[in-house]
């Protein structure tokens, strides 16, 4: 037996057959790395390996089979950024038995460096998607039973007030089953995906991150509700990898956008640096008629079934056209009041390329510095937006970014900064 | 790009079912929860699954096991299928293949296959009469390309797919130093790869 090195090079083809061990496989996948000419080889060798399969004969399996795998489904969260909700009973049942596949250390190796995961082929790491998967179904089964993967942000200083810990899983149970309940997700600049879910008659929202990386321990994740100020709602770190929920501190107004930045450790009051997430919280018109009596003032109890604003269906309609070349989209309806949205349903995806901005169509939200390894770009979204969009940022914002393309000048109190204005409308 | 994607509680998203739908389709809707585009994706693709998966396994009740395990995988996983690195087929038939692989080498008890698989018993296996013409040709592809390899070859690439042996495990049964085995995989992936004309 030879163990060189060079070796990797006559393994291709037990590799693509699966003929390898699990320790000759994360050789392989390391040098996969580092050569395109392996890479080559292999691809095309499982290529071939999957004609061997096609040259099986099927065989259709019994009827029980398909109707227990439904059942199944019904009840396992599938891995972010997928739009299952991230249910609470049902996904502990498989828990525990996917645990078994995917002890929590092999997890967190398997999936800790998002970046070079992301760059391997789908095929050469199938246990370390398993094991993603397990470990999501892990985080999201348990991060109702775990206090520390339910952030609270209460160690926040720069936040007025913080919910405690124990509550905040409850809280988050809550917002799902709020009836205007609402959920946007949206990839994270850096890697990683953000899905916010929030409910206007709990004036309530919490954040979950999915592979995000963690901050130094310098620095700190800052939430914020961008409205007509910015208030901070709460710091946090995130877990190494998987899913960390966080239930932002205090109220969330009507259509204030969750924002999130990298600020220093503790947290400051105002935003420091870019928004690497930024996510108006206006309830969209697109379905689900019966939802439309949940839409109230904050705070509000009465029903009103105001339908949907011309305003914010234009604006939640068919963006996609733009955000090819720009910074980044911006998701939500920015409907022009609080009286017009609705509490009706829709989820808006939405990538955020180079960190984003949004403004709602009280002109709110924007980011004007980068931390470092983010993009340049800002951008505004906003339905009918203006040339100026003014923005109470406060603090500590550097004014020294432009942004790319069609830049518009933004008005901020400290000076000006490019933005991209995606077009919203239709 | 803003993706408007129809939020139901319940998963299932209005599919147009009218059109057929590409597996690769079905499978990113799968991955918005789509449980019906599920359901479709698992009448369109499980007859293989469970096809190859019983090829390495043999016993039927652990490979419709391992074939649920596979399509519960799919469900969980399917926001991490990139259509731009294969078709939802391969993906779905690489992780039953690999869990294949897993369920035997675990179940040590059941090895004692024949260690002198190849062309004969892969034809002998698929003996039984196959109403689809499309597999029937992909298999005669496969069959002739087989034939082209050495015996050597074919037995190590037969071996280690459907028999789902690691290259060690053959080294030890052949006789032969691990890196003889580890040179016939390559070559006669190789040599099928280019008899197949497979490109990538």
């Amino acid at each position: 037996m030879t163990d060189r090195p060079d070796d990797l090079g006559i393994m291709t083809g037990s590799f693509a057959l699966d003929a390898v061990d699990d320790e000759e496989r994360a050789g392989m996948d390391a040098a996969l790395l580092e050569s395109a000419e392996l890479r080559s080889e292999v691809e095309s060798l499982r290529e071939t390996a999957l004609l061997l399969a096609y040259a099986t004969e099927p065989i259709e399996p019994p009827r029980d089979l398909k109707a227990a795998l439904m059942a199944k489904i019904a009840a396992t969260p599938q891995l972010p950024p997928l739009e299952t909700p991230v249910a609470s009973g049902p996904a502990s049942d498989t828990t525990g038995r996917e645990a078994r596949h995917a002890p929590a250390a092999h997890v967190a190796s398997s999936v800790g460096a998002a970046e070079s995961t992301a760059r391997r082929r789908w095929f050469q790491r199938p246990g370390a998607l398993l094991a993603a998967a397990a470990a999501v179904v892990i985080v999201a089964g348990g991060g109702f039973l775990g206090g520390n993967l339910v952030n609270s942000g209460s160690q926040n200083t720069g936040s007025p007030q913080a919910s405690t810990s124990q509550s905040s899983s409850a809280q988050l149970d809550k917002i799902y089953a709020a009836a205007d309940f609402e959920r946007t997700t949206t990839p994270v600049t850096g890697g990683g995906t953000a899905t916010v879910v929030w409910s206007d008659s709990l004036a309530k929202s919490a954040v979950i991150l999915t592979d995000v990386k963690s901050v130094p321990s310098d620095k700190t994740y800052e939430l914020w509700y961008i409205g007509a100020k910015i208030v901070p709602a709460g710091t946090f770190n995130t877990a190494r990898s998987g899913v960390t929920t966080t239930v932002l501190t205090g109220k969330k107004t009507k259509d204030a956008t969750v924002g999130l930045t990298v600020e220093p450790a503790g947290g400051s009051k105002q935003p420091t640096t870019k928004p690497i997430v930024a996510v108006p919280t206006t309830a969209t018109s697109t379905s689900s008629a019966e939802r439309a009596n949940s839409s109230d003032p904050p705070g509000g109890s009465g029903a009103s079934s105001t339908p949907p604003s011309t305003a914010s269906s234009a604006s939640t309609g068919e963006s996609s056209a733009t955000s090819s070349d720009v910074a980044s989209g911006v998701s939500g309806a920015a409907s022009s009041s609080g009286s017009t949205a609705t509490g009706q349903t829709a989820t808006v995806q939405t990538p955020v390329v180079g960190g984003s901005v949004s403004a709602g169509a009280s002109g709110v939200g924007v980011s004007a510095s980068t931390p470092a390894g983010v993009g340049a770009d800002a951008s505004v979204g906003s339905s009918g937006v203006g040339a100026t969009v003014t923005t109470p940022l406060g603090t500590g914002v550097d004014a020294g970014v432009s942004g790319s393309g069609t830049s518009v000048g933004v008005q901020t109190p400290l000076g000006n900064v490019g933005v991209q204005l995606p077009t919203l409308g239709r | 790009m803003l993706t408007l994607v129809t939020r139901d509680t319940t998963g299932y998203e209005a599919s147009s079912a009218d059109a057929p739908v590409s597996t690769d389709e079905l499978l990113v809707r799968v991955s918005h929860g789509d449980q019906q585009a599920f359901s479709d994706l698992y009448d369109q693709l499980s007859g293989r699954v469970l096809g190859l998966i019983t090829r390495l396994l043999k016993d039927h009740a652990q490979s419709e096991e391992v074939t649920q395990e596979v399509f519960l995988e799919v469900w969980q996983n399917a926001s991490r299928f990139d259509q731009n690195r294969g078709s939802a087929p391969s993906w779905i038939l690489t992780m039953a293949h690999r869990r294949a692989v897993d369920r035997v080498r675990a179940a040590q008890s059941s090895r004692d296959r024949d260690t002198r698989i190849g062309i004969r018993d892969f034809e002998t296996e698929f003996d039984s009469v196959t109403e689809s013409v499309e597999i029937r040709i992909e298999h005669e592809r496969v069959s002739r390309a087989l034939a082209r390899l050495t015996e050597f070859q074919r037995q190590a690439v037969t071996m280690s797919y459907y028999g789902g042996y690691s290259h060690s495990e053959m080294a030890a049964m052949l006789g032969v130093p691990i890196g003889t085995v580890k040179t016939r995989l390559r070559d006669g992936m190789i040599r099928l790869r280019d008899e197949m004309g497979v490109t990538s």
